[in-house]
């Protein structure tokens, strides 16, 4: 088999041709108003937005900055603005159970008026309650009845004072209630006196006053129930006298509340309230106070309960029902129950209870980030609970968890029609999907949106069109053709693929703010390509300082890698390193050794625990594709040992694992491999390579060494072919290729890599012969032939004593 | 028109009825009004010693309705406890309105004491009753609830044309002042001609203090009964009475004390 010539440069990036473009400037682009290739994200979002069912919430998943919210918000204002808008919300007081408010619904705009008219209906009955009782009317009817009160009062103790009088007795008020005393001579007879007088007359006298004193026990008696008979006279009179001044204003709250009939049941019990409690519009203001203790200690203290708290007012021209909570805590979601501190103890009422977002976009379209709900504590059981109770209850959270029950408030609940849109990667959706229960249920719609989109012609328009309308959003210069150009192509890059474009839109509007810096510093008025180029190698200047360190450290030799050459059993793999948001590559020397075995292969970092389970599948799989395709018949006697050098931490992924095949099967052939090369790819059982991820950063990682030791054209890099579609390299590179100086090597099969790198054919792999010695197969073949030659007296004395053993 | 005399002393009569503290607030009142001091007597009235010596003496709770034993210890310590309240009500009004004031307790017959003791004094309010009917509301502030009841009812100043008269007359506007109540001119008159020359007088002083106008009634005659038949008509709510010598006026004090149940202002 030939070794696989170099790709033409042509083929090392899919650059975007600017003459394509129709336009000199993004300023003649009119603005798009879609998300660009998520067509099935946008059919979820569109199904789960317009279905209305229980349980149909959004899930929408996908990396940042790939237009998730826009498109959401997109079919939201759209669907907002054809909806009818939803109601009003107030609490009221309940005169009959304080601590459970009263939630009453009111068409759009009325809980505002409801408010005022309450307001006017107070500060009338302020004004109307005092001046009724201090009219000419009440004081005579007041009068009227104390006269008879006192008359009757007055003509029963006249009458006994009368009877006494007769009697020579005398009625006398004492400190605490009334007495009988004989008289003489006009005054209360002396003790002495009262002695010298004949038994039988004072007989007579204790007599008298014992039976005087029962009657005046009745009068009493009658005086305490006339007395009682007097409070309800003047309570009823009270009552009548309220009803007039209050009965009129509320007729005509309730005529104008007729079509809401809650607010016509209120009206009715405030009115009792007030007949009740008419006393509290009498008393004098009283304007002490300051600050929040002002509202609840002032005059209005026992006013209060009659206010109305607007909870939901759309009364505003947009009546928004499309609620974003940036900071979902219970409290934000559900709402709360202030309390304000008083006199060394918390006190509240219906006035205290505020609105949470699911209030403020009940009969909407509620948008929470996921991670911040989970984050929040009680907040995701909360959104839950009330989703499934289909109602707001506001709860305490010291209430529900506290050991000890505080008096609080019951706010009535308020009936919950709302839609739920979720925003979160997918890592979130799928464990919530497997550990809680009740996410399916209510959660039934998941949106996802793709990291990257076809670069095909359509795509690519709305793309540039994209750009110009997030250009004009963000107030940045426009772009000529060839910054739009370089936009596109570091989208590709982005994207890892020359076929694609990256969906996140965050990353290009960054890197457009800085090519907008740049521009504007240069005095341009449009941003040009080589500002794009510049805020790109700006950006990656900014966060290569690990890089720099590992390239430095290879040139001075500290990190062994050779870039000329050739050795055996000694190959260049690639690797990706990834510091925060920023990737590179970077040469790893990998070596192996060979030895007559058993037929294990050690994978020294498998041995000290430093290599992750998939890079050790790799190793396990160049194993037995060994072991398939050159022990045949005869035991694979082979013992090896693979190592990444001067590795210090995790290694993962198999993408190494072609490297590691070609450095075992170039120790066990004794011939060398060229150390100019470097390798990337995975193979399967079968020998065939397999694409591997970040092709880009590892070609150019190891250019960048060659490129500081100085380019001889024997350079290159071996990548598998079904990774030719992604590359998108650094023009740099592109120049090295197209100038001979650097190449890049696709391959199919390990065959095509062993011969490419050793510069010996492999050999053909179905006629696997110890006679073709000039191959790399012929010779690995004639190696485990030695191998199994030399293990097999051993094993036949191991066989034979077996049983002696046991 | 004579002319009026700047009163030096206000006696205020107490003793242990409900009357007491309407009358401690009028006083006060005057007192602040016209720059007098003002003396108030608590009398403990003999009579009610004497019954409480009596073996079989009983009294009837006026709320409870049930008889209890009463007896000298216990007629001491409910004295002890109502010359207490006057003297804490005394120094809640003086707090109010700065005035300068004295209290004394006194056993004896309740008229007499009265008598004897008026001496120099040259207003002597009234705050005793024999009638049983008046209890005031509960839990009203010292010094707001004679304001309340004035606010409903009129104060009525008897005019009949001495200089006592005239006194009485600028003491009730005084009163008016401080209470914002309505002033009542009560004028006894056996003719057309006398009431119209009365008026007239009543008329000047008005206008001397300042003020505008006043309601007047026509009394036929001034004895303590036609005074106390106008009171109750009137719903009077303290009688201002012009009297030529308070030291010998024992039995315009015995029929106030019998018929009128509201604060009386005798003025000399």
């Amino acid at each position: 088999m030939k070794p696989s010539p170099a790709l033409p440069a042509a083929k090392l990036a899919h650059r975007c041709d600017p003459a394509q473009f129709p336009f000199a400037t993004t300023a003649e682009l009119v603005d798009l108003a879609q998300v660009v290739g998520q067509d099935r994200a946008a059919a979820a979002v569109e199904f789960g937005i317009g279905i209305e069912r229980h349980g149909y919430n959004l899930f929408v998943m996908g990396p940042a900055g790939s237009g998730k919210h826009t498109l959401v918000k997109q079919y939201l204002a759209e669907r907002v603005r054809d909806a009818a808008k939803s109601s009003d919300w107030v609490y009221v007081n309940n005169f009959a159970r304080p601590h459970q408010p009263i939630a009453i619904e009111l068409p759009q705009g009325r809980g505002m008026t409801l408010r005022e008219d309450m307001r006017h209906l107070v500060e009338e009955l302020r004004s109307t309650i005092p001046a009724v009782f201090e009219s000419e009317e009440y004081s005579a009817k007041v009068e009227q009845i104390d006269s008879e009160f006192n008359q009757r009062h007055e003509r029963a103790f006249t009458d006994l004072g009368a009877e006494a009088a007769r009697e020579g007795i005398a009625l006398l008020r004492t400190p605490g209630g009334f007495s009988f005393a004989p008289l003489k001579d006009g005054e209360v007879i002396a003790p002495q006196d009262f002695a010298k007088l004949p038994e039988e007359e004072q007989h007579r006298i204790e007599e008298t006053i014992t039976r005087l004193q029962s009657k005046l026990e009745r009068v009493v008696r009658d005086v305490l129930r006339w007395r009682k008979e007097r409070y309800e006279r003047i309570k009823a009179l009270n009552r009548e006298m309220v009803l007039l001044a209050v009965g009129h204003v509320a007729d005509e709250l309730k005529q104008r509340y007729t079509d809401v009939p809650r607010v016509v049941e209120y009206l009715e019990s405030l009115q009792r309230d007030v007949l009740e409690n008419a006393d509290d519009f009498r008393k004098p203001p009283e304007e002490t106070a300051q600050g929040p203790m002002r509202i609840m200690m002032s005059q209005d203290t026992g006013l209060r309960r009659y206010q109305v708290n607007v909870l939901v007012d759309r009364s505003a021209p947009d009546g928004s029902q499309v609620v974003v909570e940036d900071h979902p805590t219970y409290q934000n979601l559900v709402g709360r129950v202030d309390h304000i501190a008083q006199l060394g103890t918390l006190v509240t009422d219906f006035n205290l209870v505020k609105a949470g977002a699911l209030h403020h976009a009940n009969g909407g379209y509620l948008l929470l980030d996921v991670l911040k709900v989970l984050m929040q504590p009680f907040a995701w059981e909360g959104l839950k609970r009330a989703l499934t109770r289909r109602e707001i209850r506001i709860e305490s959270i010291s209430d529900m968890y506290g050991l000890v029950s505080t008096s609080s408030l019951e706010p009535e609940p308020i009936p919950l029609d709302i839609k739920v849109v979720l925003f979160g990667e997918r890592i979130y959706y799928y464990l919530l999907q497997a550990y809680d229960p009740d996410f399916k249920k209510l959660y039934r719609v998941a949106a996802d949106f793709e990291e990257a989109i076809d670069r095909s012609d359509g795509n690519s328009g709305l793309f540039v069109r994209l750009i110009a309308t997030v250009a004009r959003q963000n107030e940045l210069l426009p772009l000529d053709r060839e910054a739009v150009a370089r936009t596109v192509d570091q989208a590709s890059r982005l994207a890892g693929d020359a076929k694609k474009l990256s969906s996140n839109l965050d990353a290009t509007i960054e890197l457009l703010s800085e090519a907008d810096y740049l521009a504007r510093k240069s005095g341009r008025t449009a941003i040009g390509g080589d500002d794009v180029v510049r805020a790109h190698a700006a950006q990656r200047g900014r966060a290569d300082r690990m890089q720099s360190r590992m390239r430095e450290a290879i040139i001075r030799g500290e990190l062994l890698v050779d870039t000329g050459g050739a050795k055996t059993g000694q190959v260049n793999g690639l690797s990706v390193y990834q510091v925060g948001n920023f990737d590179f590559g970077a040469p790893t020397r990998i070596t192996a050794t060979t030895r007559p075995g058993e037929g294990r292969v050690i994978d020294i970092q498998r041995e000290v625990e430093l290599g992750g389970p998939i890079h050790s599948k790799g190793v396990l799989i160049l194993s037995s594709f060994l072991a398939a395709r050159f022990s045949g018949k005869r035991p694979f006697s082979l013992s090896a040992s693979l190592s990444f050098e001067q590795t210090y931490g995790q290694v993962e992924g198999d993408s190494a694992s072609l490297a590691e095949l070609c450095a075992l099967l170039s120790s066990l052939a004794g011939v060398p491999i060229l150390q100019s090369m470097a390798v990337t790819g995975s193979i399967n059982q079968q020998g065939q390579v397999q694409a591997i991820g970040g092709v880009n950063e590892k070609i150019e990682g190891f250019f960048d060494i060659c490129n500081a030791r100085g380019l001889t054209g024997d350079q290159g890099v071996v990548i598998p072919e079904s990774n030719v579609d992604h590359l998108m390299l650094r023009e740099d590179v592109i120049a090295a290729a197209q100038a001979g100086r650097f190449h890049v090597h696709a391959v199919r099969s390990v065959d095509e890599a062993v011969s490419l790198l050793t510069g010996m054919p492999a050999g053909e792999p179905e006629v696997v012969s110890e006679t073709r010695p000039e191959t790399v197969y012929g010779r690995v073949a004639l190696r485990l032939r030695e191998y199994a030659a030399l293990r097999r007296p051993t094993e036949t004395g191991s066989h034979r004593r077996r049983p002696k053993d046991s | 028109m004579p002319q009026a005399r700047e009163p030096k002393r206000i006696m205020v009569a107490l003793d242990t009825g409900s009357l007491s503290r309407l009358a401690i607030e009028a006083a006060a009142r005057l007192a602040t009004g016209l720059g007098a001091e003002l003396e108030a007597l608590f009398v403990e009235d003999v009579n009610l010693r004497r019954l409480a010596e009596l073996p079989f003496a009983r009294e009837l709770g006026n709320t409870s309705a049930q008889p209890r034993r009463f007896d000298v210890a216990e007629l001491d310590r409910a004295i002890g406890v109502q010359a207490q309240q006057v003297r804490r009500t005394l120094e809640a009004a003086a707090r109010e309105l700065p005035f300068r004031w004295s209290l004394e307790v006194v056993r004896g017959d309740l008229v007499a004491v009265i008598l004897q003791r008026t001496g120099a004094a040259d207003i002597l309010v009234l705050g005793i009753t024999r009638r049983p009917a008046y209890r005031g509301a509960h839990g009203e502030k010292v010094m707001r609830r004679l304001e309340r009841r004035l606010a409903r009812h009129p104060i009525v100043a008897l005019f009949d044309g001495s200089a006592a008269a005239a006194r009485a007359l600028e003491a009730a506007l005084a009163l008016e002042r401080r209470v914002r109540g309505d002033v009542l001119v009560a004028i006894p008159a056996s003719n057309p001609e006398q009431y119209a020359a009365l008026r007239a007088r009543v008329d000047a002083v008005l206008v001397s203090q300042g003020h505008a106008s006043s309601g007047c009634v026509g009394l036929p005659d001034a004895d303590i009964a036609t005074i106390a038949t106008m009171a109750k008509r009137q719903r009077a709510g303290a009688v201002l009475l012009p009297v030529a010598d308070l030291a010998r006026a024992e039995h315009e004090f015995e029929g106030l004390v019998d018929e009128i149940a509201c604060p009386v202002v005798l003025i000399r």
